[in-house]
C-alpha cells in the first residue's frame, strides 16, 4: 500500500505561483459570482446547483473522511454520537413532512415540527461539545446556555431560524478552507482579505438590487428558488435581491469546496483513498474507503442525470437529503476547538 | 323449450321483487352522527360593533377581535388567541429555554469568573451594544412593505357623516366572497 500521509505528502496539485495570482483569482471569482448572481439570479442558481451540488458534496465527503482518525480510540464515543446523530437527524428531517401531515397541516404545526427538529439538532451539537470538551479537558460550560439560547430562538422564530441556516451554512466552507490554509500563510493573508471583502460585495449587491422588482416567473423552479431564499418569509424585500444573495453565497460555497479545497486541503489527488487515515487501518478499510469514493462519484453522476431529467423534483430531493452534509460538518467544527 | 305458465312467471317475479325488497331493506343505515352539531345559542355569532370616524386622510380600517381569524368555524368557540404571532407551545418553550439559558449562563460565568478577563467582558459588551443599537436603528427605520398601498376608503366616508360614534351588536357570518367584507346595517325605521 502506498504509504502517503496527508501531513507529509508533497504538494502535487497545480497551484498559483504567487499569493498575488491567488488573490487575483479570488477577486475575479468573487466579482464574477456577484455580477452574474445580480444580473440573472434564477438562472445562476439553477446552473450552479446543477453543476456543483454533486461535486462539492463528493469533495466534502472526501475531505471530512480525511479528517477522521484511523483509529477512534478515546474519540469512539464522539464519532459514534456524531455519525448516529447526523444520520438520525437527516432521517427525521426527511420524514418531517410526513410527521406534520400526521398532526394536520398548518403553519403552527409546521413551525412546531421545525422548531422541535432544530431543538434536537442543537441538543446533539451541545452533547458533542460536552463530550469533546471532556476529552480535551477544556471548559465548555458555555455550550449549554448557548444551546438554550439557540433553542429559544428556534421556537421564537422557527422559519427565520431555518432561513438563517440556509444563509449561514455556505460560510462554514470558508472556515474549513481558512483552516487548511494554515500551511500556506502567504495565501492565507490574501484569502482573509478576500473574506473581509465579502460583506462589502454583499452590500453592493443589496444596493444594486434593493429597488428592483421581484422576480416574475411563476414556474415551479423559480417559485422553489424564491421560497428557498426566503421570499415567502420576507415579503417586504425584493425576491430578486434575496435570490441573488443566496445564489452568490452558494456560488462562493461551491467555489470553496470545488476549487479552493482541492488546492489547499489535499496533497494527493483527492480521488485516491491512500491518504485517508481510515484506509490505513486494514486492507478491508482501504477497499471500503475506495468503494465509498467511487460510490460518491457515481452518486454525483446520478445527480446530474436526475437534474437533467426533472430539475424541480431533484432539487427538492437534493436539498432535503443535503441536510446530511450540513450536519456532518458540525462534529468537525467541534473537534477543531482547542 | 317448455313455456312457463303465467302463474309460475308471476310467482317468479314476486319472488324477485320480494328478494330485492328484502335486500334493500337489510342494507345498513349510514352511521348516525354521534353528536349533532351544536346549534348556536342566541348570543353566539354576535359581536359588539363600533363605528368610529378617524382623522381626515386616514385609510378605512377594520379591527377584528384577537383570536378571530378567517376560517374559524362559527359556533365552536374561539380559538386560543396567539400572543405576538407565537403559539402557546412556542411561547412556553421559548420562555423556558431563555430562562434556563440565563440561569446556566450565570452558573457558568460564576464558575469561570477567574478566567473571564476585563478584555472579554468589554468585547462582549461592545458587541452587544453594537448589535442592539444597529437592530434598533434598522427596525425603527424599516420601510413599509414594498407592496404596501394605502387603502382607498371610497364612499365609506359617508357612512358616518356627523362623525358620531355608532355602537350596536351585530351577528357575524362567514361569506364566500374572497377579499370582501360586508357590513349590512338595518335601514332607518320609518317614523
Amino acid at each position: 500500500m502506498e504509504n502517503v500521509n496527508a501531513r507529509t505528502a508533497p504538494w502535487t496539485r497545480a497551484a498559483p505561483a504567487t499569493p498575488v495570482l491567488f488573490a487575483a483569482g479570488l477577486a475575479v471569482f468573487v466579482g464574477a459570482a456577484a455580477v452574474v448572481s445580480g444580473l440573472a439570479p434564477v438562472q445562476m442558481s439553477v446552473a450552479v446547483v446543477f453543476l456543483f451540488a454533486g461535486p462539492h458534496n463528493w469533495i466534502e465527503f472526501r475531505y471530512l473522511m480525511s479528517r477522521m482518525p484511523a483509529r477512534w480510540g478515546r474519540s469512539r464515543a464522539f464519532f459514534s454520537l456524531a455519525l448516529t446523530g447526523a444520520a438520525g437527524l437527516t432521517a427525521g428531517y426527511a420524514c418531517l413532512p410526513r410527521i406534520v401531515s400526521g398532526l394536520g397541516y398548518g403553519e403552527p404545526d409546521w413551525a412546531s415540527a421545525i422548531a422541535a427538529w432544530d431543538t434536537l439538532a442543537v441538543a446533539w451539537i451541545v452533547v458533542l461539545v460536552q463530550v469533546h470538551g471532556r476529552q480535551v479537558g477544556r471548559d465548555v460550560g458555555w455550550a449549554l446556555p448557548a444551546g438554550l439560547l439557540l433553542v429559544a430562538a428556534a421556537w421564537w422564530a422557527p422559519f427565520g431560524w431555518a432561513l438563517g441556516l440556509v444563509y449561514l451554512h455556505p460560510l462554514v466552507a470558508l472556515w474549513f478552507v481558512d483552516r487548511e490554509l494554515r500551511r500556506r500563510p502567504e495565501w492565507r493573508a490574501a484569502y482573509r482579505v478576500a473574506l473581509a471583502c465579502l460583506p462589502f460585495v454583499v452590500g453592493l449587491l443589496w444596493l444594486a438590487l434593493a429597488r428592483t422588482p421581484s422576480v416574475t416567473g411563476d414556474d415551479g423552479v423559480t417559485l422553489r428558488i424564491a421560497q428557498h431564499a426566503g421570499a415567502g418569509l420576507l415579503p417586504g424585500i425584493s425576491s430578486r435581491l434575496l435570490i441573488a444573495t443566496h445564489t452568490f453565497l452558494e456560488t462562493v460555497h461551491y467555489g470553496a469546496w470545488v476549487m479552493l479545497m482541492p488546492l489547499a486541503g489535499f496533497r494527493v489527488p483527492f480521488w485516491k483513498a491512500s491518504s485517508v487515515p481510515l484506509a490505513r487501518r486494514s486492507g478491508r478499510w482501504s477497499a471500503a474507503v475506495q468503494l465509498a469514493l467511487v460510490a460518491g462519484a457515481a452518486l454525483m453522476v446520478a445527480l446530474w442525470i436526475c437534474f437533467a431529467a426533472d430539475y424541480a423534483t431533484t432539487r427538492d430531493v437534493y436539498f432535503t437529503v443535503a441536510i446530511l452534509h450540513v450536519l456532518a460538518e458540525a462534529p468537525f467544527v467541534v473537534r477543531a476547538m482547542r | 323449450m317448455k313455456k312457463l305458465s303465467l302463474s309460475v312467471t308471476l310467482a317468479l317475479v314476486a319472488i324477485c321483487l320480494g328478494v330485492a325488497a328484502t335486500t334493500y331493506a337489510d342494507i345498513a343505515q349510514p352511521p348516525a352522527p354521534k353528536q349533532e352539531p351544536p346549534i348556536p345559542r342566541a348570543k353566539e355569532n354576535t359581536v359588539k360593533l363600533v363605528i368610529e370616524t378617524g382623522y381626515s386622510g386616514q385609510e378605512a380600517q377594520l379591527w377584528l377581535p384577537s383570536g378571530w381569524y378567517a376560517g374559524q368555524s362559527p359556533g365552536v368557540g374561539s380559538i386560543a388567541p396567539q400572543s405576538g404571532g407565537l403559539s402557546q407551545l412556542n411561547t412556553i418553550v421559548t420562555g423556558t429555554a431563555l430562562s434556563l439559558a440565563i440561569v446556566f449562563g450565570g452558573f457558568w460565568l460564576v464558575r469561570s469568573r477567574r478566567e473571564l478577563g476585563t478584555r472579554n467582558t468589554a468585547t462582549a459588551a461592545v458587541i452587544l451594544v453594537v448589535l442592539a443599537s444597529t437592530a434598533s436603528f434598522a427596525l425603527a427605520n424599516a420601510a413599509p412593505p414594498r407592496n404596501y398601498k394605502p387603502a382607498d376608503p371610497g364612499t365609506l366616508r359617508l357612512a358616518s357623516p356627523t362623525g358620531e360614534q355608532l355602537t350596536g351588536t351585530v351577528r357575524y357570518y362567514y361569506g364566500t366572497n374572497d377579499g370582501e367584507a360586508r357590513l349590512v346595517l338595518p335601514a332607518k325605521k320609518a317614523e
